[in-house]
């Protein structure tokens, strides 16, 4: 379990203090995969580096399966780290050492008989995979091995803790979706809490239980990541999700909508989010039937995210004011996420 | 054919690479020490220390900016402390590694600068300790840059090895300057020079070789740890086999080298006196070690040069006994004797302090002209007190001499022009006498100068056997026996 209790990192230079990070809260359970999205320079790297403090933090804690890293001397963080893993965007791998001994690295280090360090890296070797590269130099791997090679040397200490920055990002879409499904796959085997610090939503879509959106240093909303989808509040949540859900409005209806309804522009634009099963073909019967509100489809989406399916529709309601604030209220006592756009 | 002996050529090329292969150990080890440490330090890296990257940062920068040959006089009390002479090859060796040091940390703090942090990021998540970053991942990551490094600081020592002369250091260096510049053989220059390309190709090609196979490099280093043992032991063996007293002689490179082996073979075989010749390249030094100790005498200078450096340096030397003279003489091609030189005729001789009061004192001897009473060895030619013939006497540079003799009716030159003018030191019309002060001496410590030793080595500098190798090299009358 991570705990993260008011967090702030401030960079000072020359005099000028530039706070990269403020006051972030965050409690991430054993065994969950934990998103943290933010644009770039949002403060994620800044965020995942304080979880094992390779970035020292200017006020906070961080606990860590019950210990307060800040409380540690040299030596004990020492002994924390190598039971908290971690990948990066660039792989950071040795190119003087081969795959074998890239792996074998964490496990010399702590001194270990060359039997065990064979044993291990074999079997951690086996699990992304990679059996056949084991005498392989990095130089000669694909992204995609690349990033399996430090993942087996981030599992090598059999840590309880996987921190992941931007570990896809320098990827292509394929690759990136075995890397995926790969994590997911040891999250289930080893019950390892999993922090994945990305900027691509779909990264957070494919594997994350729950997610936080970092912006300008600071937590702007968390919760589930079906919510988040189904109904997103902070702006930065809404571009990032649109953009996976392929929700945004055609250019012809944003520019003509209203934020406030006018004479002529009194029809609202309606999102409607729901998860489960329930799909739009006897809603948009039952709102015309019981309050002859004509709802047109501009968009829509349904979307699995991960076992749920969760569905988003963007809506034009037609019909007499009262009707169609009626039919609104409706929307809500049927656990639907509704927002209005704006009018048109 | 190349006029001279071989075994010096052997010994050389072993000085040299002995030279070489210590002062390269020992600056590549302490030079990646202190290139660990000047990267480390570094702000944002992981042991920053302002204090210490900025108190390195300045001594390397301040040693690298020491020219070598400098950095080499000044440091000699340092060497003296930690191994017990200035000169010698071992002496040598030490300045060379502390020239190469500052320039092998500086080339190791570059090639660890391409590391990319985050390699170092991800050891430290690791929860790698300091020294397992630098042993496992910094060292292992930069190595080919390394030995890249490694190899430039090797030949730039070769470079710097050619001026260990200075310290009697000995090597190729040293050889193509003595016997090939000063004594013009080209013939010798020509092979040193050639046998110090190969070795700096060798030493390049390894290096490439080495740079590529990273997986030798353990073994190579541990090879180059074993000969390193090898040669501690080899130099300190030789003190405890072997307690016979070598008694050290200071000369200054030239045809002296070639005198003072016969003068070696001589003591041994007659006095069973292990003499050990120590050549210096310069003027200066051969006193100052004598006088600190680490040589037993010295044979190269005159009277009025060691009056002049006892009077600047405050040295306590007496000279115990003449060697060789090395005549001046007037020469002419216009006059046959010295009766017939015409009134107001041209008389070139050397500007220089020194030859010119020689000159001056030959033109005495000469009856040509009178100094002011009690002017010798510093007069000059304004401490002329009667010029009977009204000579106009001019002074030149020394090697400009041999040109002059269309317009001097007389010149006066010191033998090292006497062939170049074209002429044999029979020739003169007049030339110094054994009396003159300016004759070669034996130069000892005060404290020292009646200990029997020194007797048998006097007795060995006036033997048959050396005087016959001076008459050889210095044919018709160039070296006369001072001490008759
Ligand atoms: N060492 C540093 N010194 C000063 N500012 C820094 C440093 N590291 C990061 N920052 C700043 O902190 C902000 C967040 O950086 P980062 O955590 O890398 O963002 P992200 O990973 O979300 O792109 C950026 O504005 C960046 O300029
Ligand atoms: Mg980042």
């Amino acid at each position: 379990m991570i705990e993260v209790k008011n967090l702030t990192k401030n960079y000072d230079d020359n005099s000028i203090i530039n706070s990269v990070l403020t006051n972030i809260n965050l409690t991430i359970a054993q065994g969950e995969i934990f998103g943290i999205i933010g644009r770039s320079g949002a403060g994620k790297s800044t965020l995942v580096h304080c979880m094992n403090l390779l970035e020292k933090p200017t006020s906070g804690e961080i606990i860590i399966n019950g210990v307060n890293l800040l409380d540690l001397s040299t030596d004990k963080l020492r002994q924390a780290r190598q039971k908290i893993g971690m990948i990066f965007q660039h792989f950071n791998l040795l190119s003087s050492r081969t795959v074998f001994e890239n792996v074998a690295l964490p496990l010399e280090l702590s001194h270990l008989s060359k039997k065990i360090i064979r044993d291990k890296v074999f079997g951690l070797l086996e699990l992304v995979d990679l059996s056949q590269k084991i005498d392989a130099y990095p130089d000669d791997l694909s992204g995609g091995q690349k990033q399996r090679v430090a993942i087996a040397r981030a599992l090598a200490s059999e840590p309880t803790v996987l921190l992941s920055d931007e570990a896809t990002s320098a990827l292509d879409p394929e690759t990136t979706n075995s890397i995926l499904k790969l994590l997911k796959e040891i999250n289930k085997k080893l019950n390892l809490t999993m922090v994945i610090v990305t900027h691509e939503m779909a990264v957070i879509k494919t594997i994350c239980d729950r997610v936080a959106v970092l912006d300008q240093g600071k937590i702007v909303e968390q919760g589930r990541v079906i919510d988040l989808f189904i109904q997103p509040v902070h702006i930065v949540t809404k571009k990032l999700t649109q953009a996976v859900l392929h929700l945004e409005l055609p250019i012809a209806i944003r520019d003509k909508i209203k934020p406030q309804p006018t004479s002529d522009c009194s029809n609202p634009i309606v999102r409607i989010g729901f998860i489960g099963s329930s799909t739009n073909e006897p809603l948009l019967v039952t709102l015309y039937q019981q309050f002859n509100v004509i709802a047109n489809i501009i968009q829509a989406d349904l979307e699995f995210i991960q076992n749920s399916l969760i569905g988003v529709s963007i809506c034009e309601f037609r019909g007499k004011p009262e009707a169609v604030l009626q039919a609104l209220k409706y929307l809500e006592t049927q656990n639907l996420k509704v927002e209005i756009l704006g009018y048109a | 054919m190349l006029n001279f002996p071989l075994n010096i050529l052997w010994m050389a090329v072993a000085q040299t690479l002995y030279m070489i292969f210590v002062s390269g150990f020992l600056s590549i080890i302490f030079g990646l020490i202190f290139g660990i440490l000047l990267f480390i330090t570094q702000k944002d890296k992981i042991f920053e220390n302002k204090i210490i990257y900025q108190g390195l940062n300045f001594l390397v920068n301040i040693t690298r900016s020491i020219p070598y040959i400098i950095l080499m006089i000044a440091i000699i009390p340092f060497t003296r402390l930690i191994i017990g002479t200035s000169i010698g090859t071992n002496a040598a060796i030490v300045s060379l590694t502390l020239a190469a040091i500052p320039f092998y940390a500086r080339i190791c703090e570059a090639a660890l600068t391409k590391v990319p942090t985050g390699v170092i990021e991800a050891a430290q998540s690791m929860g790698a300790s300091h020294p397992q970053i630098i042993t496992k991942v910094l060292v292992p990551e930069a190595l080919s840059g390394l030995i890249q490094g490694a190899t430039l600081t090797v030949i730039s020592l070769i470079g710097y090895s050619a001026m260990a002369g200075v310290v009697g250091g000995g090597g190729l260096g040293e050889l193509a300057v003595d016997y090939g510049y000063q004594q013009f053989n080209p013939a010798v220059m020509l092979i040193t020079v050639l046998l110090l390309i190969i070795i700096v190709q060798i030493v390049q090609m390894f290096g490439d070789y080495l740079a590529k196979q990273l997986k030798k490099v353990r073994v190579v280093v541990l090879v180059a740890i074993l000969l390193f043992l090898s040669c501690i032991i080899g130099q300190t063996l030789p003190f405890m086999n072997n307690q016979t007293a070598v008694f050290k002689v200071g000369i200054v490179a030239g045809p002296q080298q070639v005198v003072m082996q016969v003068a070696a073979q001589v003591a041994k075989q007659q006095y069973n006196l292990n003499l050990k010749i120590v050549t210096f390249d310069d003027y200066i030094l051969p006193n100052e070690a004598l006088n600190n100790g680490d040589i037993e005498a010295n044979i190269f200078q005159h009277v009025p040069y060691l009056d002049s450096q006892i009077h600047a340096r405050g040295y306590q030397l007496v000279p115990i006994a003449k060697t060789f003279i090395y005549p001046m003489g007037l020469y002419s091609r216009k006059i046959t004797s010295l009766d017939q030189l015409s009134n107001e005729a041209v008389i070139a001789i050397p500007d220089d302090p020194s030859n010119e009061a020689r000159a001056l004192l030959l033109l005495e001897k000469a009856n040509l002209i009178v100094l002011k009473s009690g002017k010798t060895i510093t007069a000059t030619i304004y401490d002329i007190a009667y010029n009977p013939k009204q000579l106009k006497i001019i002074t030149l540079d020394a090697a400009q001499l041999p040109r002059e003799f269309k317009d001097a009716d007389l010149v006066a030159l010191t033998n090292d022009y006497v062939k170049q003018a074209g002429f044999t030191l029979i020739q003169a019309l007049v030339r110094e006498g054994p009396n003159s002060p300016y004759a070669n001496i034996i130069v000892v410590r005060k404290q020292d100068q009646n200990k029997t030793i020194f007797k048998q080595l006097i007795a060995v500098m006036h033997s048959p056997q050396v005087v016959s190798e001076v008459e050889k090299l210095f044919p018709n009358g160039a070296a006369v026996p001072a001490w008759q």
